[in-house]
């Protein structure tokens, strides 16, 4: 790029419960909290990369939200790659849009309210709108997305001949972070070895504790030009390499070792320069336990098949070789679709994190998958441009 | 608060075909478990599409299964998601099965307790009557009763797509 961008500013909503109100409405709040953290206003905002919450569907969502926050764009679009990998998407689009003069700054966002702004009370996450191949997986009962983890799931423990331990040890790390951040669900609630073996089973192997926690909230963040962020109130980050990959749609996974996170690593690696030895710290998709294991072993923190050694290790924690989700991830800050894994890390880049600060952060990646792991991304941001 | 409002979802979820993926439950009518094979490419595929994957060719066979598979993963479903339509099926299992064809399929195994479903077990589908649809099941077989049907259905049917 002949002029690149950068990340301004940031904000995140209040996590958890914010009392009926619609996605589009956190939307919004997000949107002016980022561009006031920048120290801008909403005439300053030129383009809008938004996603309609999963929980309720929104046709034209973008321009929805534009006119909601009576904003004039040069473009106002909706953007649904999947999962972490949509902000990764409205990041790189923002990015490419600041460089090639299509707009001024941009504010990427995204913000769910499947906890109490959702129009039905469906248990779990049943989508609103049509996934592929439904025809032959709902008659069946395979419906919301943790049941086809859950195979996920029983397969990697069948392949690589493992119990649940690892799972629980990616479910108590993620719960000490969440209790060093005070905008996350499960902020001040212990959990131990023995509730997560007490909780129920959801679907097998997967229990009420491998599961995220379903939470409303949204976050947004800035791009504009390198030479105007340096301007800015807050300061520049850059975004250093990302890599996309992928394989799927349907619940029809490929075998686990053909999973595509490995592929959309390397790319980002290649991208950057750098390697994983580089990484500070990392902000992974972690619907469900079973996705942090196979996000670090896909990232090359661990071999295939060694993630759960690797958790067991307390690798995971802050203080660790490379921490994994220091805001308590959506296992217990709450699954709001991986904005706030690109606040967090912006957050940590600006080393502002407080008491989950990872000291001397100069390097963090996000990694991050929609779906089923059917479509991967790893983007790796620092404080200096590449 | 939202928690006391009806999820908007009634009864269990049946195939709603398209004229390309019809041919698929016209079959289990009539018990039989067919999959894709393009005409190019030879290439089996699941679910039935337009397009082959592997070759994009838009001409492929039905060709018929001989029903028997092997559990590639397993789960047993516990809370009912999609409103209270699974609510009296709960714990239900929810599998994907491989079919001695080569695909996977997502399916339930039925006829044994879902404590008891394993990876690696032998299936042989039968079809279980939903509304005016006929869904393809599998229930657990034993070695025995695997070679013998192994033996009536050498043979692999075709008709045209």
């Amino acid at each position: 790029m002949t002029s690149p961008a950068a990340i301004g500013g940031i904000y995140e909503t209040p996590v958890g419960d914010c009392g009926g109100m619609s996605g589009l409405e956190l939307q919004a709040l997000a949107v002016r909290g980022a561009l006031r953290d920048a120290g801008l206003s909403f005439s300053d905002c030129d383009a809008l990369y938004a996603q309609a919450p999963y929980s309720r569907p929104h046709a034209m969502f973008g321009l929805s939200l534009a006119e909601y926050l009576g904003l004039h764009c040069s473009i106002a679009t909706t953007v649904d790659t999947g999962g972490t990998v949509t902000p990764m998407t409205m990041l790189l689009n923002a990015m490419w849009g600041v460089s090639s003069g299509l707009h001024g700054t941009a504010v990427c966002v995204f913000g769910e309210a499947a906890r109490t702004g959702r129009p039905h009370a469906g248990k779990g996450w049943t989508l609103g709108s049509e996934s592929l191949a439904e025809e032959f997986q709902q008659p069946f009962g395979m419906v919301g997305f943790i049941a086809p983890y859950a195979l996920l799931a029983q397969r990697y423990l069948h392949e690589y001949d493992k119990d649940r331990e690892g799972f629980c040890a990616v479910a108590l790390s993620a719960r000490r972070h969440a209790n060093l951040n005070p905008n996350a669900s499960m902020h001040g609630r212990a959990l131990t070895r023995d509730d997560y073996f007490d909780a129920r089973m959801i679907c097998d192997p997967l229990g009420l504790l491998d599961c995220s926690v379903i939470a409303d909230g949204a976050g947004a963040l800035v791009v504009t030009s390198w030479e105007r962020a340096k301007d800015l109130a807050t300061k520049p980050i850059a975004v250093l390499g990302t890599g996309i990959a992928t394989s799927h749609r349907s619940y029809a996974v490929p075998e686990i070792d053909q999973l595509v996170m490995a592929n959309a690593a390397l790319r980002a690696y290649r991208e950057s320069g750098l390697s994983v030895s580089d990484v500070d710290a990392i902000f992974i998709h972690d619907a469900f336990t079973i996705a942090t294991l196979l996000t670090i072993e896909g990232v090359g923190l661990c071999s295939p098949g060694e993630g759960s050694e690797y958790a067991l290790e307390g690798n995971l924690d802050l203080g660790g070789p490379c921490p994994v989700n220091v805001n308590g991830g959506f296992l217990s800050q709450g699954h709001t679709g991986g904005i706030l894994h690109f606040t967090e890390s912006v957050r940590q880049l600006r080393g502002d994190a407080g008491a989950r600060q990872v000291r001397g952060a100069e390097v963090v990646a996000v990694a991050g998958a929609g779906g089923l792991l059917g479509e991967c991304g790893m983007m790796i941001l620092g404080t200096e441009l590449a | 608060m939202s928690d006391e409002r009806p999820q908007r979802i009634g009864s269990k979820p049946v195939p709603f075909a398209t004229s390309v993926t019809e041919p698929f439950w016209s079959a289990c009518q009539r018990r039989e478990l067919v999959i894709p094979e393009c005409r190019n490419c030879a290439h089996r595929f699941f679910y039935p599409r337009l397009l082959c994957p592997r070759c994009g060719e838009d001409m492929f066979d039905w060709i018929t299964c001989s029903g028997l598979g092997t559990v590639w993963s397993t789960t047993t479903v516990r809370m009912s998601f999609w409103g209270d339509a699974f609510a009296d099926d709960v714990p239900y299992n929810v599998s994907w099965v491989e079919l001695d064809e080569g695909i996977k399929m997502v399916t339930n195994v039925i006829g044994v307790d879902v404590a008891e479903v394993r990876i690696g077990m032998k299936v042989r589908v039968e079809f279980e009557d939903r509304e005016e649809f006929k869904i393809p099941v599998f229930r657990p077989v034993t070695d025995a009763a695997r070679t013998s049907a192994d033996r009536t259905t050498s043979m692999v049917q075709r008709s045209s797509s």
